[in-house]
C-alpha cells in the first residue's frame, strides 16, 4: 500500500547538532502513529520536516508520491493549510477569536464564505461535545475544551494528515486521554492519518504504531 | 541570587528586553530633553529682555528732572525686509554722567555712531545713500552681544548734540532688568502648549517601549511569584528592569541639554536666533525633571504589575478578556470642563502669566482624555467589524480590537494626540495670522510719512533740496496732522485728519483718488460720515513728548463736506480752509518708487532722525516675521509629534506582534499566509486610527477655537477662519499610522512556523 505521507533519508542539522540522521518513515491513510523518544531525540524535528514546516537538509518528504521538499515556501504553506491539520500543546488558539471562529479559520483562509465556514465549524464543535461553547474565547475555556476546539480546527477542512505536537502536554491524565479519544475518533471519521509526538507512554499506547527515535534515528518501531 | 542580579541577568541574556530597555532610554531621553528645552523658554525670553532693557523707556522722567541722564528717540527702520532698531541719543546735560549697560562700552558723542556687528557689515556692503547715510557720524565701536536681542540684530545708536533730540528723557541706560513683553506672552503660551502636546507622545513612546516585552515579562514575574517570590521582590525586579533604561535616558538628556541648547538657539524667533546659553534651565529644575522622569516611568511599570502581584496564576496561565468601561468617556467631559474654565480665566486676564495654568492643564487633560477614550472607540470599531467581517483578516483585526482595545489602541495613541495637536494648530494659525497682520495704515505702501516733524523746522524745503541733490524722483507733500471732532458732542469720537492739498494727498493717502478732488475749499470724508459731522473743529495732533498742543480751530461756515469714493481712513482738509495752519506744515509725506525707496527713506531719516516714520513695508515685514516664527514653531512641533507618534505607533505595533509570537507561529505552521496576518495587523493599527483621528481632529478644532480666544485676549484681535485643511492632520495621521503599521510586516517575517513551540 502506498503511504499517503513518506519521509525518505531525512536529515536535519542545527549547526553541529544532528536532529535527524537519515530517517525513513511512511504513514498510510487513516493510520495513527505515535512518535516517542527522549528529549532531543528529534521527535519535533521529524514532525516539522514531515509537515513541511522545515525543509530537510537531506532526503525528501512525499505526499501522495509528490515531493514536498522541492515546493516553494508559499506552496508548502498552502499544503499545510489544505492537506494537513495541526494540534499543538495548549491548543495555540487565537486568543481573541471565539471557539467557532477558531475552528472556522482554516476554512475561511481557504476562501469558504463566512456562513458556510461557521456552520461547518459548529458541526465539528457539536461532534466534539462542545455545544454551548461556540462563542467562548480560549481564555474562557478549560485546557481540555481548548484542545477539543484545536481538534475541530485541525479537522474542519478535512485534511489528509493531522500532526499533533504534545497535544496532551498541558492536560491532566484523564483529560488527556479524553482528548486523545476525541482526536482519534474524529480522525477516523474523516479518514485522516494522525502523527502524534508525545512523551506520554499512555497516549502513545493509543496509536497503532509507535516509532521510537534516538539521536535522530529510528531506534525501533512497535505495532500494537 | 539577589533580585538585582536576576533582573540584570534578564537584561544581559534576553535580546528583546535589551531592545525594550534601549527604546525606553530613547523615549525618556527625548521626553526629558523636550521638557528641559521647552521649559527653558521663559529663561530665554528673560535673557533677551534683560539684554534689551537699556532701550525700554520705563525709567523716563521729565527732561528738566535732575535725574535725567540721556534723551533718546526710538525708531524702527527697515531695509531689504529687515528691521533696524534705531536710537538717536544725547546726554541730557552737557558733560553729564550716563550709566551704560553691558555690551555698550562707550557713549556715542555728537557725530559718533555705534552699530551692531550685523548692521556694520550691512552698511559696509551697501551704497551709503541707501543705508549708511541714515547713521551719520564716525563708527566708534560695535555694540556687544550683551546689548543685542539676538546675534544678528540690526541696531544703531546715533549720538547728537545736547538739546537736539526730540525723545524721552531717561535716568540712564544701565542697571535695568528687562520685562519679557511684546510677543513674549505668545511664545510663552506656545512653548507651554508644545510641552503639553509633545510630552504625551513621549509618554506613549515610553509606554510602548516598556510594553514591548510586557507579556513575556509578566509571565516571567508571575512564574517567579508562583515560585515563592514576594510581591516586593517581584516589584523590585520590574523596577530594576525599567529603571536602567529610564535613568540612562534621563542622564543622556541632561548631558545633551547643553549641546542641544546651542542647536535650539539657532531656531529664529522675533527676527533672529538666540545667544548660546539662552535656552538653559536652572540646575534645580534640571535635577527635578531628571529624577521625576525615571520615577514616573518606574511607577507606571510597577502599577502595571498589579495583575501579576494579585493573580499570578491567571497571568502565568493565559490572558483574560479585558473589558472596557464607557465611563472612560467621562474623562472627555471633565477635561472639557477644565479647559472651558481655563479659557475663562485666561481670557479674563486674571493673574498675569499664571492665568494660562488652568487652560494648559485643561489642554493636557483633553489630550489624556482622548487617550483614555480611545480604547472605547477602538472597541466600538472592533464590534462593528466583528459583526460585518467577510475575510479572515477583518475577523482577526476586529476580534483583536474588541478583545483587547487597550492594547490595540496603544499603537494609535500617539498618532491621535498628534492629530489633535495638528488640527489645533491649523485652527489657531489662520486666526493668529489675523492677529499679527498689521492694520493696513492710512498711507499708500509707496509713501514714507513723518506726520510729525518734532522740533525740526523748514523740513519741506530741506527735504526737497536733499532729494534734488541726490537726483531722487520723489515728491514731498506737506501736511498738518490732527483730528476733526464735533463741538456739539463733546463725548463724540475724533477722526484723524490732515490739512493737505487733495490732489497731493491722493499721491500718498490710501483710498483717496485725484478724481475725488474738486477746486476750492472742502473737507473730504469717507463715505457715510457726512451725516454725523456737524459743528466741526480741527485740533492739531502732535505725537512728540513735551510739546504744546495748540487750541482747536472751528471749521468755517459753508465749507462743503465731500465724500471719498475709496476706503480712505483719514479725512483731508483743503489748505484753503485753514490757510494759516497750512502755512506751517507739521509733517511730510514723500512718494517713492521701488528703485528709489531706500534712498528716499535714507534722505527722510537723515533729515528727521528722531521722529517716527510711517512705513507699511516695515510693518508688514514685522508681521511677516511673526508669522514665519509661528509657522516655524508649528512645523517643528508637528514634525516632532509626527516623528514621536510614528515611532511609538511602530514600536507598539511591533510589540503587539511580538506579544503574540507563539500564536502567529502556530497560525503560520498551520499554513496561514503571512500576508493575511500582515493585513490583519495593519487593520488592527489603522482602523482605530481612522475613527479616533476624526474625533481627535474635532477635539483639536474645538480646543483650538478656545485657545484662539485666549490669544485674542493677548493681541486683541483674530477671528477663527476654518477651512477643509483642518482635516489634513487626520489624513496625515492616517498615513503615519499606515507607515507605522507597515512595521508589523518585517517583525512578522522574522517569525517562523517553529515559533509556536518557543518561549
Amino acid at each position: 500500500m502506498t503511504p499517503v505521507l513518506a519521509g525518505r533519508g531525512l536529515i536535519k542539522h542545527y549547526g553541529g547538532v544532528h536532529a535527524l540522521n537519515g530517517v525513513d518513515i511512511g504513514i498510510e491513510a487513516g493510520e495513527v502513529i505515535a512518535v516517542i523518544g527522549p528529549s532531543g531525540s528529534g521527535k519535533t524535528s521529524l514532525l516539522h520536516v514531515l509537515s513541511g514546516i522545515l525543509r530537510p537538509d537531506g532526503g525528501d518528504v512525499f505526499l501522495d508520491g509528490r515531493s514536498v521538499g522541492t515546493l516553494s515556501e508559499s506552496a508548502r504553506s498552502e499544503l499545510r493549510r489544505t492537506a494537513f491539520g495541526f494540534v499543538f500543546q495548549s491548543g495555540m488558539l487565537v486568543a481573541e477569536l471565539t471557539a467557532e471562529e477558531n475552528a472556522a479559520l482554516p476554512l475561511l483562509l481557504a476562501g469558504m464564505p463566512r456562513q458556510q465556514a461557521v456552520a461547518n465549524a459548529r458541526d465539528w464543535l457539536h461532534k466534539l461535545g462542545l455545544d454551548g461553547l461556540a462563542t467562548r474565547r480560549p481564555g474562557e475555556m478549560s485546557g481540555g475544551q481548548a484542545q477539543r476546539v484545536a481538534i475541530a480546527r485541525a479537522l474542519a477542512h478535512r485534511p489528509r494528515v493531522i500532526f499533533a505536537d504534545e497535544p496532551t502536554g498541558a492536560l491532566d491524565t484523564r483529560t488527556g486521554q479524553d482528548m486523545m479519544s476525541a482526536l482519534l475518533a474524529s480522525a477516523q471519521e474523516s479518514g485522516a492519518a494522525v502523527v502524534v509526538v508525545t512523551h506520554d507512554a499512555a497516549i502513545a499506547a493509543r496509536a497503532k504504531r509507535r516509532v521510537e527515535l534516538s539521536d535522530g534515528r529510528i531506534f525501533q518501531e512497535v505495532y500494537a | 541570587m539577589s533580585v538585582f542580579r536576576i533582573a540584570l541577568a534578564v537584561l544581559r541574556n534576553d535580546s528583546r528586553s535589551r531592545i525594550s530597555t534601549a527604546l525606553v532610554t530613547v523615549g525618556v531621553a527625548l521626553g526629558v530633553s523636550l521638557v528641559l528645552w521647552l521649559a527653558s523658554a521663559p529663561h530665554a525670553l528673560q535673557e533677551r529682555a534683560d539684554r534689551t532693557a537699556w532701550r525700554d523707556g520705563d525709567n523716563s522722567v521729565s527732561q528738566t528732572d535732575n535725574r535725567a541722564q540721556v534723551v533718546m528717540a526710538t525708531n524702527v527702520d527697515q531695509f531689504d525686509g529687515k528691521l533696524i532698531h534705531r536710537y538717536d541719543i544725547t546726554r541730557a546735560h552737557v558733560g553729564g554722567f550716563v550709566s551704560l549697560p553691558p555690551g555698550i562700552r562707550e557713549f556715542p558723542e555728537p557725530g559718533q555712531v555705534l552699530l551692531s556687528p550685523a548692521l556694520a557689515a550691512l552698511v559696509k556692503a551697501t551704497p551709503p545713500e541707501k543705508l549708511g547715510d541714515r547713521f551719520p557720524g564716525q563708527l566708534v565701536d560695535e555694540i556687544g552681544p550683551q546689548a543685542l536681542e539676538y546675534p544678528d540684530e540690526l541696531v544703531a545708536i546715533i549720538g547728537h548734540d545736547v538739546g537736539t533730540v526730540d525723545g524721552w528723557a531717561l535716568t540712564g541706560l544701565g542697571g535695568k532688568v528687562g520685562y519679557a513683553a511684546d510677543n513674549a506672552d505668545m511664545l510663552y503660551l506656545l512653548t507651554r502648549i508644545g510641552m503639553v502636546v509633545l510630552i504625551v507622545p513621549c509618554l506613549v513612546l515610553v509606554a510602548s517601549a516598556a510594553r514591548l516585552t510586557a507579556t513575556r515579562r509578566e509571565r516571567r514575574l508571575a512564574a517567579l511569584r508562583l515560585a515563592g517570590a514576594t510581591p516586593t521582590q517581584v516589584i523590585a525586579m520590574a523596577a530594576i528592569e525599567t529603571v536602567v533604561g529610564a535613568v540612562l535616558g534621563s542622564v543622556i538628556a541632561v548631558l545633551a541639554a547643553e549641546p542641544l541648547s546651542h542647536l535650539t538657539a539657532q531656531i529664529p524667533w522675533g527676527g533672529g536666533t538666540w545667544q548660546p546659553g539662552d535656552f538653559t534651565s536652572g540646575p534645580l529644575f534640571t535635577a527635578f525633571i531628571a529624577v521625576l522622569a525615571p520615577v514616573l516611568v518606574v511607577g507606571a511599570a510597577v502599577l502595571g504589575l498589579r495583575r501579576v502581584v494579585d493573580k499570578p496564576l491567571s497571568t502565568a496561565a493565559a490572558q483574560t478578556r479585558r473589558k472596557i468601561s464607557p465611563a472612560r468617556l467621562l474623562g472627555l467631559v471633565l477635561a472639557g470642563a477644565v479647559f472651558l474654565l481655563g479659557t475663562t480665566v485666561a481670557t479674563n486676564q486674571i493673574g498675569g502669566r499664571d492665568r494660562f495654568t488652568v487652560v494648559l492643564v485643561g489642554l493636557g487633560a483633553v489630550g489624556l482624555a482622548l487617550v483614555l477614550a480611545g480604547p472605547v472607540v477602538t472597541a466600538l470599531v472592533g464590534r462593528y467589524f466583528v459583526a460585518r467581517w467577510r475575510k479572515p483578516s477583518t475577523l482577526l483585526a476586529g476580534r483583536r480590537l474588541l478583545g483587547d482595545p487597550v492594547a490595540s489602541f496603544r499603537a494609535a495613541a500617539g498618532v491621535v494626540v498628534a492629530v489633535f495637536a495638528g488640527s489645533l494648530a491649523l485652527t489657531m494659525l489662520p486666526g493668529i495670522e489675523d492677529q499679527v497682520r498689521p492694520f493696513s495704515g492710512p498711507w499708500k505702501d509707496s509713501a514714507i510719512v513723518a506726520d510729525s516733524v518734532g522740533k525740526n523746522t523748514d523740513v519741506i524745503g530741506q527735504l526737497r533740496a536733499r532729494l534734488a541733490e541726490h537726483k531722487l524722483d520723489a515728491e514731498v507733500v506737506p501736511l498738518v496732522s490732527g483730528y476733526l471732532r464735533s463741538t456739539s458732542d463733546k463725548y463724540g469720537p475724533s477722526y484723524q485728519a490732515v490739512i493737505a492739498s487733495c490732489k497731493d494727498a491722493a499721491k500718498v493717502l490710501s483710498g483717496l483718488s485725484a478724481s475725488d478732488c474738486v477746486d476750492g475749499p472742502a473737507v473730504y470724508l469717507p463715505l457715510g460720515y457726512q451725516s454725523s459731522m456737524h459743528d466741526l473743529e480741527f485740533a492739531k495732533g502732535n505725537r512728540s513728548p513735551n510739546s504744546d498742543v495748540p487750541a482747536p480751530k472751528r471749521l468755517p461756515e459753508g465749507i462743503p463736506l465731500r465724500p471719498i469714493a475709496g476706503d480712505a481712513q483719514i479725512m483731508v482738509i483743503d489748505p484753503a480752509v485753514f490757510p494759516d495752519l497750512a502755512a506751517q506744515p507739521t509733517g511730510a509725506a514723500t512718494t517713492t518708487t521701488p528703485s528709489n525707496r531706500d534712498a528716499v527713506y535714507t534722505a527722510v531719516v537723515r533729515l528727521l532722525p528722531d521722529v517716527p516714520v510711517a512705513d507699511n513695508l516695515r510693518d508688514s515685514s514685522h508681521s511677516a516675521t511673526l508669522m514665519d516664527d509661528l509657522r516655524r514653531a508649528t512645523a517643528i512641533g508637528l514634525g516632532l509629534m509626527a516623528l514621536l507618534s510614528g515611532a511609538s505607533a511602530a514600536v507598539a505595533a511591533a510589540g503587539s506582534v511580538i506579544d503574540r509570537r507563539r500564536t502567529f507561529g502556530a497560525l503560520i505552521a498551520a499554513g496561514t499566509p503571512v500576508r493575511v496576518l500582515a493585513r490583519a495587523l495593519r487593520r488592527e493599527v489603522v482602523l482605530p486610527v481612522l475613527v479616533a483621528t476624526l474625533g481627535a481632529c474635532l477635539a483639536g478644532m474645538v480646543v483650538g477655537l478656545g485657545l484662539l480666544d485666549v490669544t485674542h485676549s493677548i493681541s486683541g484681535r483674530g477671528e477663527a477662519l476654518l477651512n477643509f485643511w483642518i482635516l489634513a492632520p487626520a489624513a496625515a495621521g492616517f498615513v503615519v499610522a499606515l507607515a507605522a503599521a507597515a512595521a508589523c510586516g518585517p517583525v512578522l517575517r522574522t517569525f517562523s512556523a517553529k515559533d509556536y513551540s518557543y518561549e
